[in-house]
């Protein structure tokens, strides 16, 4: 099976590799160089000279970019004609923006958003920088809801969001929050990261879309590159065993885990759920569990820890087959020195007095004295 | 339902109150949502399912024209098709008052809200502060009950569930930015099964966690966490990572990362196994122009006995992504393509769809592989800006073996609806 996948996975990327390569070759091209500082500081055209309809236009789809008329009216003809220039098409732009309730009802001057536009030599690749919408639209001065200005916000993503993000986000949430709070608000963190709600949320109906209520929840494990506001696939209930299990993920980063898993997996008193598959059929307890408990004892906490019931393991650790590894704890000075409940005293005599008991092991050996 | 209603009318009566005053601003969501699905509880028996959700959030801000926010996060769902399943359930992810900036220097927070720290997220009805010093330099720290699992704004007792907690933040180290914490969590863990509140053994967390990160000129960023456990005496978890900027378009991330299993030590199952996982990733992404993008990675995991390895190819463009996605190793192998599209007709139409194949072997002995699939599609009508409604059909089909039988339908048709609408207003001057 592994060799199978290689060898697919080399075919697959061999194809892809090359389809990415003619789709680059074919969509590159050379485009036309205009300096703002030229015009601006060395001429000193205004803005406006070139850019009639800007203070004007209150769609962002509008053809803001100067007609060939507007550069005739200092240059020759010839010359506009010698450098290429014919007049840009207008470029696609889903904004909700207007120009005019920039410039005229707010007063906002072009270098107010369009930040260093008269000393640069180049055109500017693209729309503005978000920070100075940000200074403004910050849900105090004015609404910052994404869809005040993007009527596509589901195409909106940060070059980082990439396939794995929802593994990588951890390194910048916690050093660069407040870029991440230019669009998500805390609650949007919180509908991962609140465990408890998830086993609630979840259960039953794993990418339930009804879960969804940020914008752009990036997809698990990076399997949906584009996918929406959705971390699990739908099958994923049917499938997530074998992930646990792989430990390909690290489920307790957003589930509670003592709970999470035994909210379906508990078996007592309800037959809808279900025991883990590793079990075996009911009744065929045998010893691969000691192997599932050292690959993973999460897994077992999360349905057996339960107060007021005996832990399974109990049953037979207690009495017959020691659980500790040779010299298990011996250079700690453990907490069942100073706590009388440490968990210790679940199957050790707590006797408190030298030589006697779980205590005698260590104090009030001849060697002690 | 009735302590939902009462905080409601609390926090409008709030709103009211403090509407006239100057500068104050409310924004917020609201969102309902419908998804009615199929699902066979037993071999022989199938429940149809309607789950009714709501959303609501609020955020009152510049408070008498101080950055002083009270916000709040809420949500409902029921089950309108099986009531008497106590299905009810209705939460308060936060709800607390945030004054930032007093004197220049310190942030306030006091409610039920959420914490983001080295040592680990904390949910806390509590206080939080955190005070700038200088040069960046800042300390903070928290105190608090944990908040009931059902969500309830009932306060919890102190002896059932509190945490604590310390951190030191030191944005412009010569090493980087780096932030040290402590915390100590206790409690008794419990979670609601249909209705019945069930306690875990209550547990206790006492860790230490470092965070660090450093951009580095010419290279990308190093990002490094460290988590001890310290009645362990453990090393709980380690995260290295570092991505290389090779080209202003080839970017390559490679992650380290070691987890000790997260078991409280005065769990009965921390004396057993002495589990510890290690998982290397390393990725790759090429953005061919600003409309294609190709990203190719793998990762081995090992763990006690045990690997794995995974790996995915994935290509993708602005309006449709494609990806290739297979595991190998333990717990069986999988191998996957998964498609989604999305493509905006216009300003107020947005349509979308995808579908998703894959096939499962979960061991050596099975004779034919499991496979699962999805098909999924809908639209999104933005009627108007603050407000649109979505709909969205899925069909799934899966036929995975185990030893047991699962529950749920070989196949499955789903629907969805959601309407959603946001607000913004600003009262007084």
């Amino acid at each position: 099976m592994a060799i199978h996948i290689v060898k697919r996975s080399v075919f697959v990327v061999g194809i892809m590799v090359l389809g990415c390569a003619i789709i680059a070759a074919a969509t590159n091209g050379a485009g036309f160089r205009l300096s703002h500082k030229l015009h601006v500081e060395t001429a000193g055209a205004a803005c406006e000279d070139c850019h009639e309809a800007a203070a004007t236009a209150d769609a962002s789809s509008a053809n803001l970019l100067p007609p060939v008329t507007g550069c005739t009216a200092c240059h020759d003809a010839a010359e506009v004609a010698e450098y290429g220039y014919t007049g840009e098409a207008a470029p696609e732009r889903e904004l909700i923006f207007s120009h005019r309730t920039h410039a005229t009802t707010v007063g906002l001057t072009c270098e107010d958003c369009h930040s260093g536009i008269r000393k640069a030599t180049e055109p500017p690749s693209g729309l503005p920088e978000m920070a100075p919408c940000v200074h403004c639209h910050n849900k105090r001065e004015m609404a910052g809801d994404c869809g005040v200005c993007h009527s596509q916000v589901a195409l909106r993503r940060p070059g980082n969001h990439v396939a794995d993000w929802i593994l990588d986000h951890v390194e910048y949430a916690r050093s660069d929050a407040p870029s991440c709070a230019i669009c998500h608000t805390r609650t949007y963190c919180q509908e991962c990261h609140d465990g408890a709600a998830l086993g609630l949320a979840i259960r039953g109906e794993a990418g339930a879309p009804a879960d969804r209520i940020g914008p752009t929840a990036a997809a698990h494990e990076g399997s949906d590159l584009l996918i929406l506001q959705r971390t699990h696939n739908l099958n994923y209930i049917f499938t997530h065993g074998t992930e646990v299990r792989s430990k390909t993920s690290d489920c307790a980063t957003c589930h509670e885990m003592p709970s999470f898993c035994n909210a379906c997996h508990n078996p007592e008193d309800d037959a809808r759920r279900f025991r883990p598959v590793w079990h075996g059929a009911p009744g065929a307890f045998d010893f691969a569990h000691a192997e599932m408990a050292r690959n993973d004892i999460e897994a077992c906490a999360a349905c057996h820890d339960v107060s007021a019931t005996e832990p399974e393991c109990l049953r037979c650790h207690q009495s017959t087959v020691s659980p500790h590894s040779d010299g298990f704890m011996e250079d700690i000075h453990g907490d069942w020195h100073d706590n009388d409940d440490a968990v210790c005293f679940v199957c050790h005599d707590n006797s408190r007095h030298a030589g006697q008991g779980f205590c005698g092991r260590c104090h009030g050996r001849e060697s002690d004295d | 339902m009735r302590r939902l209603a009462m905080t409601a009318l609390a926090l409008l009566g709030g709103i009211v109150a403090l509407a006239a005053a100057e500068a104050t601003v409310l924004s917020g969501r609201v969102g309902v949502s419908s998804y009615l699905w199929e699902r066979s509880e037993l071999d022989t028996t199938e429940t149809r399912h309607l789950q009714n959700t709501g959303t609501l959030s609020l955020r009152l801000a510049r408070i008498a024209g101080q950055d002083l926010c009270v916000s709040t996060s809420m949500r409902g769902r029921y089950d309108a098709r099986n009531r008497g399943d106590n299905t009810d359930d209705y939460r308060v992810y936060h709800f607390n008052v945030r004054w930032r900036n007093v004197a220049d220097r310190v942030d306030l927070e006091a409610g039920r809200h959420r914490l983001y720290w080295p040592t680990g997220t904390v949910n806390i009805d509590g206080g939080s502060a955190e005070a700038r010093l200088w040069r960046g330099i800042s300390i903070g720290g928290y105190y608090g009950v944990t908040p009931p699992e059902d969500g309830s704004l009932k306060l919890t007792e102190f002896d059932e569930g509190h945490a604590y907690g310390a951190r030191l933040n030191l944005p412009k180290c010569r090493l980087g930015r780096i932030i040290v914490a402590f915390a100590e969590r206790r409690g008794a863990h419990g979670y609601v099964v249909d209705g019945q509140a069930v306690e875990v053994n209550n547990l206790i967390s006492r860790r230490i966690g470092i965070d660090w990160r450093r951009p580095i000129d010419g290279f990308g960023t190093a990002y490094g966490q460290l988590v001890y456990q310290i009645p362990t005496h453990r090393i709980g978890r380690v995260h290295l990572s570092a991505r290389w900027r090779a080209t202003p378009t080839v970017s390559v991330h490679g992650q380290f990362r070691y987890r000790r299993p997260d078991i409280a030590y005065n769990s009965i199952f921390w004396v057993f196994g002495p589990s510890r996982y290690y998982e290397a990733r390393l990725r790759a992404n090429i953005r061919l122009n600003p409309t294609w993008t190709v990203n190719v990675g793998g990762t081995y995991v090992d763990f006690v006995d045990d690997n794995t390895q995974r790996f995915d190819v994935g290509l993708s463009h602005r309006y449709f992504s494609v990806m290739i996605h297979g595991k190998a190793g333990g717990a069986g192998s999988t191998m996957g393509l998964t498609g989604n599209a999305l493509y905006p007709i216009n300003d107020r139409w947005t349509v979308h769809g995808g579908a998703r194949y894959s096939s499962y072997e979960f061991g050596e002995d099975q004779e034919d592989a499991n496979w699962e699939t999805a098909i999924w599609g809908g639209a999104r009508w933005n009627w108007m800006t603050q407000s649109s409604i979505e709909l969205e059909a899925q069909f799934l089909s899966q036929d995975v073996t185990t030893q047991q039988d699962f529950a749920g339908n070989e196949s499955d048709f789903r629907l969805m609806a959601r309407i959603s609408y946001w607000f913004f207003n600003r009262f007084g001057a």
